[in-house]
């Protein structure tokens, strides 16, 4: 078991709460991994299938390894009101992944959430805890180059 | 025609006190009952599909719906406590009206290509549909499609049969502790499957079946091999071959119900001819290979027994279990004997000494099991025994072969099994149940021990549908203490003990399934445990029959061995009839 593992098994060996785990393992990994979650299985006793039933129950928990940067686009009843739907179509194509799916390069991910809580400034969406406001299209595609650019 | 036994009220020891109206009916429960069980018990059928009477109780699926007197909504009678006074309606035009929406809502979302689903006309889905008469589906939405998991050699998935009841995720999980399967994702996108999208095959599934028998519908099937069986069949004028059977022991206690037959009607005699019908050139019995399991797991026992060497022994028939135990307690396996299963054996004559004798070609042989389990179809792929076995069918797929042959099963005369490999004893026959396997055993290692043959036959102790059974039995200055386990949740606990070193057996018998093999996974369905009751009674019967009760007194084993084995545990004996255990890696 390597240490990170180590760490969350060791603060869950008495509790063994399956979704306080889970979300350990998130924010450690940056997703849900399946060596480390059979290794946490067989350590705690807590099966597989009973962790992988959990994980895929709530939306919270990812599967994949995301991108570097995760684009949550909002999908809220604002910022639908406000063509989000059209915002999410002109970033798939431009990043060239469907919802949910990370560029190839590891960078992006683009997954639509349900409300951000910045209806004012709809349509919306957040990068990596920056939230950008009053998006059009080509906004939204200006900002993400930017970052592209940026992390060269 | 077959008389059906007529359903009786069953009490129990203590007197029922909680006084309640069913459907008009005064009628009187125990105070830890729900409404579905007392019901039951007074031969009140209600429809049900979630609902086990020995899995936990989810409530889930609604079908159980019973109108309460004095209760705004209807209450699902499998999760409802009986309460003195209470008035219950089981038929009311409200209930049947709520069952037929729910059913309505099951069959928007189901892919209704019946004929060609194996479970057509045994299927409680299509069987509630028929009886509440669902001729129009007045929901239209979108629908599921999922790929089918055709991956393990045992069990096949086809996720869009699935209603969600949960009885294969509670089977596996809870009762044989095994966890292969579990319920993914929620809402529409539901799904019963292996962790991390993996396939059957590469979960942990030791085969067992128990998710097959209790899927009320046909989400869930065992791998057939039927129709590749039959193609050669059919070519045999061609080809020459020659096609060998072999019966296992539980077949003969339970084929019966798939033709109308009452529980526990023995039709040893029926199979026997059916099988000839079909085509087969010769039928052997595995109840003789179970004997030959007996003697050499005897000879192994008291070897042990005497030097002290890895105590508890554990027997070895159950390919379920041998593959639970390669993946869960891989540090435990010298407990294990290392005999073959009666299956194994008895095809690892046939392509030995049946073959010589006969003067066939081994390789012009075609051996077919019919096995009651889909566990035996994942052993005869094992690297150790591969090739010796051409195809294995469970009962419900025999029964479907019989038909197919357009025999009528009940008008068949009776046949004997074929000789040399036919003859058995009936410490052979009571292999297909609970605690038979411990039972045979002690009457040949008590034998051995004491070089007597001793009068006592019988270990009662070991026999009934307790998940653990214990006995101490002494055996020429020697206190032997066995136990008989059956279903993997209660031999997880026997390996733990095992494990912490604190296990006081000498000899464990481990048998995968509720009932042993006449409760497996290739079996009919069980209505309820009565039925298992019924089925051990015809295997009982059948030993109590018997000229010979003992294995190593039956003469076609002793000719075996005198003929081409050898010696008890020697060195040929090893070679053909022993095996060896390696870990095995899962999900």
């Amino acid at each position: 078991m390597d240490k990170k593992l180590q760490k969350i098994f060791d603060k869950h060996k008495e509790d063994r709460n399956t979704v306080a785990i889970l979300q350990d393992l998130q924010s450690e990994y940056g997703y849900v991994p399946e060596k480390e979650c059979k290794e946490l299985s067989l350590a705690l006793d807590i099966s597989m299938v009973d962790m992988f039933g959990v994980a895929t129950f709530y939306s919270q928990f990812k599967l994949e390894k995301e991108g570097k940067y995760v684009i949550s686009l909002c999908r809220g009843t604002a910022c639908h009101v406000n063509k989000s739907e059209s915002i999410m179509k002109a970033l798939e194509t431009f990043l060239g992944v469907q919802e949910c799916g990370t560029t190839s390069d590891g960078l992006f991910t683009l997954v639509p959430v349900n409300c951000i809580g910045a209806c004012a400034r709809a349509p919306a969406m957040m990068i990596n805890g920056t939230v950008y406001g009053s998006l059009t299209d080509e906004k939204a595609i200006e900002i993400v180059k930017k970052i592209k650019e940026g992390d060269k | 025609m077959f008389k059906k036994k007529r359903c009786k009220v069953k009490f129990r020891k203590e007197k029922p006190t909680v006084k309640l109206v069913i459907n008009g009916m005064e009628i009187l429960a125990y105070q830890d009952e729900t409404i579905f069980q007392a019901a039951e018990r007074n031969c009140i059928n209600i429809p049900h599909f979630c609902y086990h009477p020995r899995l936990k109780v989810v409530g889930a699926c609604r079908m159980c719906v019973v109108e309460v007197e004095g209760r705004r909504n209807l209450e699902a009678s499998c999760s409802t406590p009986v309460k003195e006074g209470q008035v219950v309606y089981t038929h009311s035009e409200r209930v049947i009206e709520a069952r037929r929406t729910i059913l309505e809502l099951l069959l928007a979302n189901h892919d209704l290509n019946c004929p060609t689903c194996k479970k057509n006309l045994n299927c409680k889905l299509q069987e509630y549909s028929t009886d509440l008469m669902i001729d129009e589906i007045s929901y239209v939405g979108e629908m599921r499609h999922n790929p089918k998991d055709h991956s393990s050699v045992s069990i096949q998935r086809d996720p869009d049969k699935c209603i969600l009841c949960g009885r294969c995720v509670r089977v596996c999980g809870d009762v044989q502790t095994v966890h292969a399967i579990g319920q993914v994702n929620r809402g529409f996108y539901m799904n019963v499957e292996p962790p991390f999208k993996h396939e059957l095959s590469e979960s942990s599934c030791i085969n067992c079946g128990q998710c097959v028998v209790n899927c009320p519908v046909g989400a869930l099937t065992e791998h057939s091999s039927i129709h590749e069986f039959i193609k050669e069949l059919v070519d045999k004028s061609k080809t020459k071959k020659h096609f060998v059977v072999q019966v296992a022991p539980s077949i003969r206690a339970t084929l019966g119900e798939l033709f109308g037959m009452p529980a526990g009607t023995p039709v040893t005699g029926k199979l026997v001819t059916a099988l000839r019908e079909v085509g087969f050139d010769m039928v052997f019995d595995t109840d003789l290979a179970a004997d030959i399991t007996i003697v050499e797991e005897a000879t192994e026992f008291v070897k042990r027994l005497k030097n002290n060497d890895n105590l508890p022994m554990i027997t070895t028939c159950c390919p379920a279990w041998i593959k639970f135990g390669e993946q869960f307690f891989i540090d435990e396996l010298e407990h294990m004997s290392s005999c073959r299963s009666p299956q194994a054996i008895l095809a690892s004559l046939v392509r030995t000494y049946y073959a010589e004798k006969k003067g066939v070609d081994a390789d012009d042989i075609v051996l077919v099991d019919i096995m009651p389990c889909t566990a035996k179809k994942y052993e005869i792929q094992r690297p150790e025994f591969a090739g010796d076995v051409d195809y294995v069918l469970t009962t419900v797929e025999l029964a479907k072969l019989i038909k197919q042959f357009n025999i009528d099963f009940e008008d068949l005369p009776d046949s004997e099994f074929d000789n040399p490999l036919g003859i058995s004893s009936g410490a052979g026959a009571i292999f297909g149940r609970s605690g038979g396997v411990m039972e045979a055993a002690l009457r040949t290692a008590a034998d051995f021990l004491t070089g007597k043959d001793l009068k006592k036959v019988e270990y009662e102790k070991v026999r009934g549908l307790e998940t653990l059974k214990e006995a101490e039995i002494n055996i020429a200055g020697h206190k032997i203490k066995v136990a008989a386990v059956q279903t993997l949740g209660e031999a997880r606990k026997i390996m733990d003990d095992i494990r912490a070193g604190k296990s006081p057996y000498h000899f464990i018998e481990i048998m995968a399934c509720y009932g042993g093999c006449i409760g497996g996974g290739g079996q009919p369905p069980l209505k309820d445990d009565d039925v298992l009751v019924e089925r051990a009674g015809a295997l009982n019967k059948q030993d109590v029959k018997m000229k010979y009760r003992k294995s190593h007194k039956n003469p076609a084993v002793l000719e075996i061995y005198k003929e081409y084995v050898g010696e008890f545990g020697g060195e040929k004996a090893h070679k053909l009839l022993h095996t060896k255990y390696s870990k095995k890696d899962y999900i």
